[in-house]
């Protein structure tokens, strides 16, 4: 099999007494989407909030293009190629749909504060690219008529679509969905599926935390399931379907397979 | 595809342009110049503090401290080691920068409340430390007998109202469309989405401190820009002037205006000092003055006056445009 695009190895957090995420290890191979599931509070959006470095970790190491990446600041990520979207919505209210998509262009761009302050031919250029790329992921999603909306104006799905074209702007190799379709109505999940199906035909490896059982086992290649931090099963939708501890885990939640 | 509309984002400038231009020869009056020169120097450190405010989303009540550093700075250059006003500003500017960096550091990292009493702060150590000064001023009062700007044999002194007033405003006006075009650039986004969300800016590779301390100096270098200029208009400082009081007006300033607009900072600043002078409230009373108002805005219209009536005139607009019905329906 190909080398791991990315893998994390013993990965730990505490809160005090309470142990987050436990010793979880699994690996993500390109072109491929992988999905996280558990029960509420199984750690998973904890995991991806470890991964990009929002929280510090206890212990453990992630690897991701055989490096170690555990030591760099979440700002850094983007610039690497890794890229998230949340489970509670981080739009920014005060900016446009396009200049919020177009925040993603930031690690793909250089100019500083004199080169826009006096319009400098790398600041128009860069703007000119930045542009041009937002508003192709936004044509991508289906928003490219409501670029100049302020972001707050949207509906909810709609604004999910925007931290998803948030994401991909830069041309990520890595792509870290928290419960895309959560909150989506029928027909907007279908349009996301077949929107993350897209991008990972264009060769993005995609991560993705989700409920909707549906989704989950319609388009993932690999599921990781996670209960009380402990990785308890992982294989192919199939395999997972069928797994005892699985099943237990999700005791007296009916399973919509 | 999109074009960024060229020449349409100009107007606002050329007419504020001309409008400065007119000013001084229809007014004609040397105290109302005066006071137009003061709101080009409020206008610069209003732009940046809105820069702070508005776009960053980052408090400060210390920003009269900055212009006092770079008053005080330039004026202490120019009559205690003679250097020439220009020299001495241009230190004054740097060294003010520098004091903002190592200020700016520990303080952004503080949030709301804690950064607003942090700025505040600082605002009141650097006005103390002004008031005390007097062993180095020899002078009770202040700083006394600084020398003007000089150009070409041209002394910009007090008498020369008209050569004032153009200096500052044609300092101001590059400080506005230097602020606009950050504004409009990767930095400028990163501002905002430093306000709209830390979260989602850090995940898209803007390094939030970094950022956030370089909107902070900027802000304190247009505000000792602004102090430069006043210490060598005036030719005579006090520290009265840089002090919570000041603070507090300039931020009511960036309030009224609308944050997140640079043009809110101009129309606030020409609004509140000329407030008091139409209104003649007393002296004492134009802090409680400012209070009321401060809230009046921040209740019915938060956006601030050009906020609010950008989306008037969007409505006045869509109402009698029949374009805009005819999309608007279908």
């Amino acid at each position: 099999m190909s080398t791991p695009i990315l893998e994390v190895d013993n990965l730990r957090k505490e809160f005090g007494g309470l142990v987050a995420v436990n010793d979880v290890s699994f690996k993500v191979h390109p072109g491929q989407i992988m999905a996280i599931i558990g029960p509420n509070g199984a750690g998973k959006t904890t995991t991806y909030n470890l991964i990009t470095k929002f929280y510090p970790l206890t212990s453990g190491n992630i690897i991701y293009k055989q490096k170690r990446i555990d030591h760099l600041p979440s700002h850094k990520m983007a610039g690497l190629g890794i890229t998230r979207t949340f489970q509670s919505l981080q739009i920014m209210n005060n900016m446009t749909v396009l200049e919020n998509v177009m925040v993603g262009y930031h690690c793909k761009s250089k100019h500083g504060l004199i080169t826009a302050a006096l319009r400098l031919p790398l600041y128009k250029k860069e703007e000119r690219d930045g542009r041009n790329k937002a508003m192709s992921v936004l044509e991508f999603v289906g928003l490219e008529s409501k670029a100049d909306w302020p972001a707050s104006s949207l509906s909810f799905g709609e604004q999910r679509m925007v931290e998803f074209a948030r994401a991909l702007v830069c041309d990520p190799d890595l792509l870290m969905l928290d419960e895309p379709a959560s909150g989506l109505n029928i027909p907007e999940m279908e349009h996301m599926a077949e929107l993350i199906y897209r991008v990972r035909d264009n060769g993005v490896t995609v991560m993705l935390i989700e409920h909707d059982m549906g989704l989950v086992m319609n388009i993932s290649d690999v599921v990781t399931v996670l209960n009380y931090g402990q990785k308890i099963a992982e294989g192919t939708p199939r395999d997972i379907q069928n797994n005892q501890d699985v099943i237990t885990a999700y005791l007296g939640e009916e399973l919509d397979f | 595809m999109i074009k960024d509309s060229s020449y349409k984002k100009h107007i606002p400038t050329v007419i504020l342009a001309i409008i400065l231009i007119i000013y001084p020869f229809a007014s004609g009056n040397n105290y109302h110049i005066n006071v137009m020169t003061l709101v080009g120097l409020y206008t610069m450190i209003v732009v940046g503090l809105n820069l702070l405010m508005g776009y960053a989303g980052q408090i400060s009540l210390g920003h009269a401290g900055f212009f006092g550093i770079g008053a005080y700075c330039s004026g202490l250059l120019n009559v205690k080691m003679g250097l020439p006003p220009w020299i001495s500003a241009i230190i004054a500017i740097i060294f003010t920068a520098g004091i903002a960096y190592f200020i700016g550091i520990p303080t952004l990292k503080l949030k709301g409340h804690y950064l607003a009493m942090a700025t505040l702060g600082f605002g009141e150590v650097v006005h103390v430390i002004l008031s005390k000064m007097d062993w180095l001023t020899d002078n009770p009062d202040g700083l006394a007998d600084i020398k003007p700007f000089g150009l070409f044999g041209i002394k910009f002194d007090s008498s020369f109202v008209m050569g004032q007033y153009f200096m500052a405003w044609i300092i101001a006006v590059a400080i506005l469309v230097i602020s606009m075009n950050i504004t409009n650039s990767r930095v400028g986004r990163a501002f905002k989405a430093i306000h709209g969300s830390e979260t989602a800016a850090s995940s898209m590779g803007v390094n939030i401190a970094k950022y956030k301390v370089q909107v902070f100096v900027l802000s304190a270098v247009y505000a000792a820009v602004a102090g430069c200029l006043y210490a060598h208009f005036r030719q005579f400082i006090a520290p009265s002037i840089f002090q919570l009081h000041t603070s507090i007006t300039l931020v009511t300033m960036v309030v009224i205006g609308g944050q997140g607009n640079i043009w809110g900072a101009v129309l606030g600043t020409v609004l509140l000092t000329w407030l008091p002078e139409w209104l003649t409230v007393a002296e004492e009373y134009d802090i409680m003055f400012y209070g009321i108002l401060l809230m009046v805005v921040m209740i019915f219209m938060p956006d601030g006056l050009v906020g609010r009536l950008t989306t008037l005139f969007h409505r006045l607009w869509s109402r009698f445009s029949p374009r805009t019905q005819a999309e608007e329906n279908g």
